[in-house]
């Protein structure tokens, strides 16, 4: 077996003196999506900002690529080909689309040929339609898909969403569904936090549910899909027919 | 000259100085967006570009100019490159109190060099000789250096537009000034971005400098009589908004320049009367969003650290020491003939009391004014006013400035106190800067000169001592008034100090410092935040006018310097340089301070440079000021054990005495 | 049935075009313990800023103890009796834990104190300030602790002072907001102990994402979705509700 791209051992992190991250530890091999659920305020961002840098963890260690990240600023990180899709988009309000775009492919990794522009946006037809409107005036679910155009026009190794869904109406949702699961077949890999249990496991090959700071359970999606008693005790839901 | 003609003039007369502006709130307005720096040292890069371009075209005469037009920004932009890299980064995250500190003390520093290299009068730049020459366009003549400063301008503004709007950089810039942490996530240093902007606003400022100094001539004043006009258009415009800045510049351009031909009495006070009510009405001024504006800061004020080593008790012992000896000096003074020492002390007393009034406001109540010489000054000519038209008594000239100090604090506060941080600190400036300008216009108040030779009385109705009659002969020496004069001076800082202490440790002061630790709390706990604010502000407005009032009648006049905004900048070094929050930690710094530009001024002529790189190297790194240098010490790694042993010595002493 | 001590009547929120808060009439007994849940983006957070006062509502009323108060800034709500915790710690961090809770104490009281006292006479010698004071460092079992600067406090003994400070404001009814954001499940046990043992004998209103917490403490649960009330209820009525399941969990087909 082949060493997982992304790796986080015993990652203690948190804000001043509140500990959010006690000790989580996971995997991310290359190809795959990866899931980490939980409710609110259980760190599944924090574990997202701790990998990229915008934390500086506690204790433990950050690897990607063979590579100790742990310590490197979030610049760095990004540099390294890991690009977040943050938490209720972050798009720059007084930018284009398309700047919004070309802004992303400044960064990134240095040393490999990025797509271009034009050729992101054309993916997204609602993006394309729209490339001169200010990133303010879009809705919640163009703005999400210009979040993700943004990440991926610096062709990153390791792409991390964070509640990509949240918010969205649910034909939206389904949009975003089959858009992870299209750049996953393009062979992307992907971190994904999710808050929606079904867009979750759906869109999951291997799962992490994450309580008070910890992984509590994990495994493929399909076996936590189908066994009733995690659904239930971690996360209060029912999946049954 | 027709009545369109003369109109014509003035209007185009408008636009050039309105250029100059847009030249340099264009770089003031960028920096602010992208880095959240007040840069008050924008002035002094501004005459910097004139002087380096006054070296440069004079050796090289007839295309000279144009040669330095080119090169004197790019030096200024190097310049700028450099104090971004060395000092202004090094601040960020912290309160942008921080950065108005810092360069403040750059404005000492760039200022004194000028004077030392190119000296302190005025120097004609003369204007290169093809464009020395009147023009006639559209039916009307008009100097041809006027047009090219309109063109230049125009081309500029127009380059910067594009590119902020066009390019990559510009790109990156306006994304950062949005969410500056999203651009790091993104895998970009934002940081060699923000020394570029810095140098790029910095030769922005050069240029202004350059096209200002061939229309008028290079002073090393130059700097400072633009800087005011340059953050009014910044606010006007919006903080940070570069649309704002062109608009406010050509805007406030055409209104003074009209408002001199028109309606000259308003001239100097249209464009603060402009900048108060925009704040009051908009802050976020006419073009400006709140985004950019807006963004949060997580730093915060740092307050000086006054226990940690020094025990209450060895800091009360050292108060007395203090003022034992303040009460001896005179005595002193007589004995070794050095009688100039009590004058120097007067002075100290006077600065240290303002400084304690700041404290107040800006240590306490957590509201940066950076127009507090309002209050001196006013104070000041409140008394004087009161001792020529009402009474010679000190006393109720200093009852009138107190209480007239503290009226326009209440309705300064009553405006402003609403709007928080930066805003309020503009709108305190655009308040002190209106007085400043009203000054001269008035007879009452004597113009430029002044109010002066005021005879003061000790006393009221005709019971006490008239200095001028005084004489006392004590032993080997022989007083005059000025030791009532002296004591008297002690006793009311010493009394307002006492005053302070008091209204600290009452109730009022410890929902003062409840608001200093947490505002939300405070409020959240039943108290009105607002309301203590406005409280705070105006005792200190009150005792700023009591240090304003003496100084007056100590002196036996007043004048518009008074009321200089230079004034608002030293008391607010005075006071972080002696550790804010504290009250005797400003009145400390004030001692050190002026002692320092005494001392240093009789040996060095550059001794602004001195106290300018003092005071950079301690708003880096001794920000909570002098009064925690003991515990710096002690936290330092090899000098802080030894402290660290005496003091538990000490301790231990003073445990066993009990 | 006796006045409820909070009512809201047609509680609406709008930001721009978002309706962050949709026409809300809650209502909460007095002496019960009631949590208001949903997931993010449910409008738990500006609801509980339009009950705190720090938002003015679009729409609507909130009214306290039989009194209008919405249009009252938040230290008057609170002087009112409506006090409220903080979902991260937030005391006055450079002052003594006495202290921290003298001020708040003072806050009580202060309006009675004349010109010369609020002024001039030391804030430490006021009698009915220190005795309630020193009742609540008792009560919240920080008496021991009165000296230390509270930022050298233990976390939980912060969330402890936290809790003191809200109790020293001698409310009728306090706003918990999120008390546990952020804790192991231990130290969500014990602030939750804490919050029973020194505020049990007043009215609370948890605002909270913590289902199982929830479930755990509250008498009445509202849930809200999409800034409207979804279902309110006893826990076991809430949780057997189809509805909530769905909202709350998203897209999970029953």
């Amino acid at each position: 077996m082949t060493d997982p791209l992304l790796s986080v051992r015993d990652l203690v992190s948190g804000y001043g003196s509140t500990r959010v991250l006690q000790g989580v530890n996971l995997d991310v091999d290359k190809g795959s999506v990866v899931t980490l659920i939980g409710r609110n305020g259980v760190g599944k961002t924090t574990t997202l900002r701790s990998i990229l840098g915008s934390v500086s963890p506690t204790s433990g260690t950050v690897t990607f690529d063979g590579t100790d990240i742990t310590e490197l600023s979030p610049e760095k990180t990004a540099q390294e080909g890991i690009a977040l899709v943050p938490e209720e988009r972050r798009v720059f309000p007084g930018l284009t689309v398309r700047e919004n775009v070309e802004i992303g492919r400044i960064g990134g990794r240095r040393d490999i040929e990025k797509p271009s522009v034009d050729e992101i946006i054309d993916e997204f037809e609602n993006l394309a339609r729209h490339h001169e409107s200010r990133g303010a005036n879009l809705s919640g679910g163009e703005q999400q898909m210009l979040a993700i155009a943004r990440a991926l026009v610096s062709a990153p190794d390791l792409l991390m969403l964070d509640e990509p869904t949240e918010g969205l109406a649910p034909s939206i949702v389904k949009q975003v569904q089959r858009k992870i699961t299209e750049l996953n077949d393009e062979g992307v890999t992907i971190l994904l936090v999710e808050q929606n249990v079904q867009v979750a496991l759906d869109a999951a090959d291997y799962v992490y549910i994450l309580d008070k700071g910890q992984v509590v359970h994990e495994g493929p999606a399909d076996e936590v899909a189908a066994s009733e008693e995690v659904l239930d005790r971690y996360l209060g839901v029912s999946l049954a027919e | 000259m027709s009545v369109a003609t003369a109109v014509a003039e003035q209007v185009l007369n408008g636009l050039v100085v309105g250029m100059v502006y847009v030249l340099l709130a264009a770089g003031l307005s960028i920096i602010f967006g992208v880095m959240d720096v007040i840069n008050f040292a924008h002035g002094e890069l501004f005459a910097l570009g004139a002087y380096f371009a006054f070296a440069i075209a004079g050796p090289l005469g007839g295309a000279g100019f144009w040669v330095a037009l080119v090169v004197a920004p790019l030096l200024v932009g190097v310049i700028g490159m450099a104090i971004e890299r060395l000092t202004v980064k090094r601040l960020y995250g912290r309160d942008p109190l921080y950065h108005i500190l810092l360069t403040f003390g750059l404005v000492l520093i760039i200022n004194d060099l000028i004077t030392s290299v190119w000296g302190k009068s005025a120097q004609p730049f003369p204007i290169p000789a093809a464009l020395d020459q009147p023009i006639a366009l559209f039916g009307f003549t008009y100097s041809m250096y006027n047009y090219a400063i309109i063109v230049i301008g125009s081309v500029l503004a127009l380059g910067t537009w594009l590119l902020l709007s066009r390019t990559q950089f510009g790109m990156i810039i306006r994304a950062g000034s949005e969410d500056r942490e999203m651009v790091r996530n993104l895998g970009i240093n934002i940081d060699r971005y923000y020394t570029l902007t810095f140098g790029f606003g910095a030769a922005l400022a050069g240029v202004a400098g350059i096209v200002l100094g061939a229309f008028q001539n290079v002073s090393p004043t130059m700097g400072n009589a633009v800087i005011i006009p340059a953050f009014v258009i910044v606010v006007l415009g919006g903080l940070g908004s570069f649309r704002g800045a062109v608009a406010g510049g050509l805007f406030v351009g055409l209104v003074q320049t009209l408002a001199r031909t028109y309606t000259p009495f308003l001239e100097g006070l249209i464009v603060f009367l402009l900048m108060i009510v925009v704040l009051v009405v908009k802050p976020t001024g006419l073009f400006g969003t709140s985004i950019g504006a807006g963004e949060h800061h997580d730093g915060a004020l740092l307050h000086g650290a006054g226990g940690g080593v020094l025990s209450s008790e060895t800091r009360a012992k050292l108060g007395y020491a203090a003022v034992g000896v303040l009460v001896l000096v005179p005595f002193l003074a007589e004995l070794t003939g050095v009688t100039y020492s009590v004058t120097l002390l007067e002075d100290i007393l006077i600065w240290a009391l303002f400084a304690l009034s700041l404290d107040l406001v800006l240590g306490y109540a957590g509201l940066v004014s950076l127009g507090h010489t309002l209050f001196y000054g006013v104070g000041a000519y409140a008394s004087v006013l009161t001792l020529i038209h009402i009474s010679p008594s000190v006393f109720v000239a200093l009852v009138v400035a107190v209480i007239v100090c503290a009226a326009i604090a209440w309705f300064v506060g009553y405006l402003s106190i609403r709007v928080s941080g930066v805003f309020f600190a503009m709108i305190t400036l655009g308040f002190a800067e209106l007085f400043y300008n009203a000054v001269f216009k008035f007879d009452f108040t004597g113009g430029s000169d002044g109010l002066f030779g005021v005879d003061v009385f000790y006393g009221l109705a005709g019971l006490g001592i008239d200095p001028s009659e005084f004489e006392i002969p004590l032993g080997l020496f022989v007083f005059d008034g000025g030791i009532v004069q002296y004591y008297f001076l002690l006793a009311v800082v010493v009394g307002s100090y006492l005053l302070a202490r008091r209204l600290i440790r009452a109730p009022f002061g410890s929902v003062l410092q409840a608001i200093r630790e947490s505002e939300d709390r405070a409020s959240f706990i039943g108290y009105d935040v607002t309301a203590y604010k406005r409280r705070a502000f105006v005792v200190s407005g009150g005792l700023a006018g009591l240090a304003g009032g003496l100084f007056a009648a100590n002196n036996g006049y007043v004048a518009p310097s008074f009321l200089h905004w230079i004034n608002s900048g030293e008391v607010i070094v005075m006071t972080v340089l002696g550790g804010m929050g504290t009250l005797y930690g400003p009145m400390i710094g004030a001692g050190v301070f002026v002692a320092a530009e005494d001392i240093l001024s009789s040996y060095i002529d550059q001794w602004q440079l001195v106290i300018g790189v003092l005071f950079v190297l301690f708003v880096i790194f001794v920000p909570r000021g002098l009064v925690s240098l003991p515990q710096t010490v002690a936290d330092h790694p090899t000098f802080g054990s030894v402290v660290r042993d005496q003091t538990k010595v000490t301790e231990t002493e003073v445990e066993q005495h009990d | 049935m006796t006045e409820p001590i909070l009512q809201t009547t047609n509680l609406t929120k709008e930001f721009g075009k978002l309706v962050a808060v949709d026409d809300v009439n809650l209502e909460v007994e007095r002496g019960e313990f009631r949590s208001l849940i949903g997931p993010n983006g449910a409008g738990k957070t500006t609801t509980f800023n339009l009950l705190t006062g720090a938002l003015r509502p679009t729409n609507g009323t909130v009214t306290f103890n039989g009194e209008d108060v919405t249009g009252l800034p938040p230290h008057e709500r609170v002087r009112k009796g409506l006090g409220r915790s903080f979902q991260i710690t937030n005391i006055f961090s450079g002052l003594t834990v006495r202290e921290n809770v003298r001020l708040s104490a003072q806050a009580a009281q202060h309006e009675g104190f004349r010109p010369t006292e609020e002024f001039l006479k030391r804030a430490n010698t006021f009698e009915e300030v220190n005795a309630h004071t020193q009742r609540v460092l008792d009560r919240s079992g920080l008496s021991g602790r009165g000296e230390e600067v509270a930022d050298n406090l233990a976390y939980g003994d912060k969330r402890r002072l936290e809790i003191a400070i809200v109790l020293a404001t001698d409310p009728d009814m306090v706003l918990l907001d999120e008390p546990t954001a952020g804790m192991s499940a231990e130290e969500t046990r014990a602030t939750m102990d804490l919050i029973d043992e020194v505020l049990s004998d007043r009215t609370l209103l948890l605002i909270e994402h913590d289902i199982d917490l929830v479930m755990r403490v509250s008498d009445h649960i509202t849930v809200l979705h999409r800034g409207a009330i979804l279902a309110e209820g006893t826990p076991d009525e809430v949780s057997e509700d189809p509805e909530v399941r769905r909202a709350y969990f998203g897209g999970v087909e029953a």
